[in-house]
């Protein structure tokens, strides 16, 4: 298993966050863990339909998300919605062994677009599901939500693009902290991205491979 | 004609080869009569009609298919043999298909994606057993392609099913007996084979077209609309034109143009283009057979095909880039006996009339280019591996064999044969308990083959060797289907925007499904679609010509083109220099957007592709650095935030041949070109499956980009054959590494002239204002975007 890298602590409406390069965010306050748009099985699906995409897609982004748990050993963690891109197959039953490793702590499903399985097969997994999570300050939800609350979603697959002399341009994935709400990256291996436009007053956080850098601290 | 009856002989011998005739020479009949004569031979006096398919016609372009099948039946009728032809393209019905399946016709016009569609039905070993002839048409057009490896493999199966006489018919190209090789395979077929040569060349008049004010005119951009009014008297001299542009947007725009100077020519001008929807492009083709437009503004599109008789005149606009091209252009007037071609070229910038001194000595010359063929392409063998499993299925033991026959193949290991089984049964990598791969399966009887029927819907839809992005229709409100339209540009747009399209302005209206609706619009200032065409490098053959002309312009001796230019010249002399043939120009500039490096070769925009990266690789030893790359035809920029250490590099000679390919591979990690390779192989291999052109898109839950498998493939699997021939297909046909080592031979013989002009030069102009880069760099990710900021 890969060794973490050094998590970006910062703060957002009054609350300490853990921002990881892995492409998720611990809640220090709420002991809570927030992933988005994991898509498990979308590999597989891929497969069983004789589109041969590497099935170690899928086993990076579980070990992934197993080194962060035992990091961070959060009380609860929320998949903020697409964290099942299928119809139930073996990477289910699959990803319901590696929920029983981590019974210490509690799971969460915001459900999501493409979360098409019946909620019962949620349940049976030890998964409590909402459409949304309200959380102190928070609203959380698998796609923008207006609300007075803060607003942390997923499912666009954030990107921005950096422009540096010589007009060159890299795309990165990102964080995204607005005024009334945040955007999270997608977790899982076999996603695209997204470009977003951000404004002056957004933070945002790109993501390399080793480390969060928070773009607002330097340059413009 | 001497050779048709020589062509004739070798047919009725039963020998295969290659026929050499340029088009309008009577080359379909020496080769359609051959074969027909050898058929009639096999068979019974009695019986003039044998059963089944005798004769498979290959075109590279389903438009020709129609003509051919014409002048077949004219020639059959005319000795009263009551044979059937057929044609069976993209564009046949389905019903049509189905009924040439149960009555055999005797002749079948196809291209190499129709035939593996063939192959991709039941039975099809039995339509195919009494074929005793197959011609490829216009070679020389699918011999750089991998349509051709397509052809290659089809013929494999043909040869094993009822061993057919194999004839090409192929233009000049600079590697004919190799285009005979590539088509007959490393077999005993090549050993009694058998060149025909035509021995007809047309002679070709080149005339320049000179701007009056060369001071004026665009020194960078590949439009040349401002020579338009020139070309007024030309049109009205000659009985029809034809206008070639290198895209599709240009010729929309040289359209709207013509029709804006003159509008009398409404109703005498027409547009012709891949994009336009069948029924508009054949009625413009029989528009100008009947000689009834006096203009037709077009693209490559009209580069092959039959004769035109009332073209008088042909109109290059911008660079044709290769001389095989330029005279296959020029080739399409004078369309009888005796007669001679004349061209027209018209300089899209002033630099241009350059390119037109080195074309003129290069026709002079007969430097014809070779085409390059495309060897172990496994996105192309996984294909046709999947099309056998979906019809009658396939023992890999049999097909291995035949396989390793072609040419294109004839290299790969046992290792790569099992590595694409291995791929098509368990999807690449070891068995998994969790995994549910599922695509070729093995019976009890050793037999590979395809049960799943949604898979063999979905490769039967996707065969071919042409990727393309997803097509949009573009139609009326009322239903007038006008062509189709690249996604990707309609996505830019908003309804209510306005395009020109077809020679219209149109409005969109609203995308519904896979339907672009539209009405005319009365707006003028409509954009123009831009399609994403390859951009062609300069080939080897003008770049040498071209450097040639370069180093003698000083003395333009009676060349009107060259006086032209001569002003340009002299700028260039005053801020830099014009490098004679043993010299090599470098200019250092420095702008508020950098420190620039303008590096001038003269290669052509692929070998200047890989020679930039090359020299960025090289250069980043000195220092952390990044750069951002911009190619021409006729040289590349470095662009960086930090100095250029270009003096030392060139002290420690920094276009040496030592160690290139590893230079060369670790350089091209560093930027995209594998990634746009990518694009094709995946569509090829069936990763990325786009649907049926203009059906809606019913398995959007399959769809990935290919740039997504691209970075799975990278971090998963690097050791995946079609991840590594995006590499391969880079360093041959995009870094063109052959050409690459010749060129960096030849420079590291020449004398490195440096000069520091104090502003932007002619030469370096046009690729200062390109937009298209590449990016290089080898400062850590991290201190890289520490001096980026957000695009906003």
């Amino acid at each position: 298993m890969k060794p973490l890298h050094n998590p970006l602590i910062t703060s957002i409406v009054g609350l300490e966050f853990m921002l990881f390069a892995e492409k998720a965010a611990y809640i220090k306050e709420y002991k809570t863990l927030l992933v988005a748009d994991l898509h498990l099985g979308k590999a597989n699906h891929f497969r069983k339909n004789g589109i041969a995409v590497p099935h170690q897609a899928e086993d990076e982004s579980l070990n992934r998300l197993a080194s962060i748990l035992d990091f961070s050993k959060p009380e609860q963690l929320i998949f903020m919605g697409d964290l099942f891109h299928s119809e139930v197959n073996k990477s289910w039953q699959r990803f319901e062994l590696f929920l029983k490793d981590y019974r210490q702590c509690e799971m969460i499903l915001v459900k999501g677009n493409h979360d098409i399985l019946a909620n019962q097969v949620f349940i049976d997994a030890r998964l409590s599901v909402h459409d949304t999570i309200e959380f102190g300050p928070l609203l959380l939800s698998h796609d923008r939500c207006d609300s007075q609350l803060y607003n942390i979603y997923g499912h666009i697959h954030p990107a921005v693009r950096l422009r540096g002399l010589g007009r060159s341009y890299i795309k990165l994935p990102c964080f995204i902290f607005r005024q009334h709400s945040a955007i999270l990256p997608a977790f899982g291996a076999f996603t695209g991205l997204a470009c977003v436009k951000p404004v002056k007053a957004d933070r945002v956080f790109v993501i390399n491979d080793e480390s969060v850098i928070d773009m607002s601290s330097f340059g413009v | 004609m001497a050779f048709q009856s020589q062509t004739w002989e070798h047919c009725l011998s039963g020998k295969s080869g290659l026929l050499n005739a340029p088009t309008g020479t009577g080359k379909t009949y020496a080769v359609f009569i051959g074969a027909v004569m050898t058929c009639l031979n096999k068979i019974e006096a009695d019986e003039e009609t044998p059963e089944g398919l005798q004769i498979i016609w290959i075109t590279p372009l389903r438009a020709l298919s129609r003509d051919i099948a014409n002048a077949c039946e004219a020639f059959l009728d005319g000795v009263g043999l009551k044979w059937k032809v057929a044609v069976r393209t993209g564009d046949t019905e389905t019903k049509e298909r189905e009924r040439q399946k149960r009555f055999h016709p005797q002749v079948l016009i196809t291209t190499p994606e129709s035939l593996h569609l063939i192959i991709a039905s039941k039975g099809y070993e039995g339509y195919l057993s009494k074929v005793s002839f197959v011609i490829a048409d216009e070679w020389h057009e699918l011999m750089g392609s991998k349509r051709a490896v397509m052809l290659e493999l089809a013929l494999s199966r043909m040869k094993t099913i009822s061993t057919p006489q194999i004839w090409g018919i192929s233009a000049t190209i600079g590697n004919l007996s190799e285009a005979m090789e590539v088509l007959l395979g490393n077999n005993e077929y090549l050993q009694n084979a058998v060149m025909v040569k035509a021995g007809i060349e047309k002679n070709v008049t080149i005339i320049p077209i000179i701007p009056d004010e060369i001071e004026k005119y665009p020194r960078s951009g590949h439009l040349g609309t401002q020579l338009a009014p020139a070309i007024l008297p030309i049109i009205e001299r000659s009985r029809s034109t034809l206008v070639f542009t290198n895209t599709r947007s240009q010729a929309e725009m040289w359209y709207q143009e013509l029709l804006e100077l003159k509008p009398e020519l409404a109703g005498l001008i027409a547009m012709h283009h891949g994009s336009i929807s069948r029924e508009l492009r054949d009625w413009v083709e029989d528009a100008l057979h009947a000689g009834r437009l006096k203009c037709v503004v077009c693209t490559s599109s009209l580069d092959l095909g039959v004769d035109f008789r009332p073209v008088e005149t042909i109109i290059q606009v911008g660079s044709p880039k290769g001389v095989a091209r330029f005279l296959q252009r020029a080739g399409r007037s004078g369309h009888y006996p005796g007669a001679e071609s004349t061209i027209y070229f018209l300089p899209a910038n002033s630099l241009q009339l350059l390119e037109c001194a080195a074309l003129k000595q290069a026709v002079a010359n007969r430097d014809i280019e070779s085409r390059t063929p495309y060897i172990r392409s496994f996105d192309v063998l996984v294909q046709y591996l999947i099309t056998l499993a979906v019809s009658n299925g396939f023992h890999p033991q049999v097909i291995f064999k035949e396989v390793l026959s072609t040419f294109s193949y004839s290299s790969i290991s046992n290792e790569e044969w099992d590595w694409i089984i291995s791929f098509i049964t368990s999807g690449g990598s070891a068995l998994k308990a969790y995994d549910e791969y599922k695509k070729v399966e093995i019976m009890p009887d050793g037999i590979f083959v395809i049960t799943s029927r949604g898979i063999a819907m979905r490769h039967r839809l996707s065969i071919g060797a042409i990727v393309s992005d997803t097509m949009l229709q573009v139609k009326f409100q009322s239903g007038g289907f006008l062509g189709t339209i690249e996604e990707w540009f309609i996505s830019s747009l908003s309804p209510g925007d306005t395009f020109w399209f077809a020679g219209r302005p149109l409005e969109l209206i609203r995308l519904k499904e896979m339907t672009v609706q539209v009405k005319i619009s009365k707006s003028r200032n409509a954009n123009f679609p831009s399609w994403m065409g390859g951009r062609m490098p300069l080939s080897a053959m003008l770049s040498e010509n071209l450097r040639d002309v370069i180093s003698r312009s000083s003395h333009p001796g009676i060349s009107k083109e060259l006086l032209a230019v001569q002003p340009l010249l002299r700028t260039q002399k005053e801020l830099s220099a014009v490098p004679s043939l043993d010299e090599l120009l470098i200019e250092k500039i420095n702008t508020r957007d950098g420190y620039h490096i303008y590096v001038y070769p003269f290669e052509g925009r692929f070998v200047h592709e890989g020679m930039a990266a090359l020299m960025a690789y090289r250069l980043s030893h000195f220092k952390p650095i990044s750069f951002s790359i911009a190619i021409n035809d006729y040289g590349f920029e470095l662009l960086s935030d930090q100095p250029i250490p270009v003096e030392d590099a060139l002290e420690s000679n920094i276009f040496s041949t030592d160690h290139l390919l590893a230079d060369l591979q670790a350089s091209i990690n560093h930027n995209e070109m594998a990634r746009r390779r990518f694009r094709d192989i995946a569509g090829i291999a069936g990763l990325v499956f786009k649907g049926f052109p203009g059906k809606y898109q019913k398995d959007k839950h399959l769809q990935a980009s290919s740039q997504l498998f691209f970075d799975v493939f990278r971090d998963f699997e690097s050791d995946n054959l079609l991840y590594k021939q995006a590499y391969q297909e880079v360093m041959e046909f995009q870094l063109e590494e052959v050409r690459l080592r010749v060129a960096l031979n030849r420079i590291s013989k020449l004398k490195i002239k440096l000069t520091y002009p104090i502003k932007p030069t002619p030469f370096c102009f046009p690729i200062m204002y390109d937009r298209l880069r590449e990016k290089f760099s080898t400062e850590k990710l991290d201190d890289k975007i520490k001096k980026m900021e957000l695009d906003y």
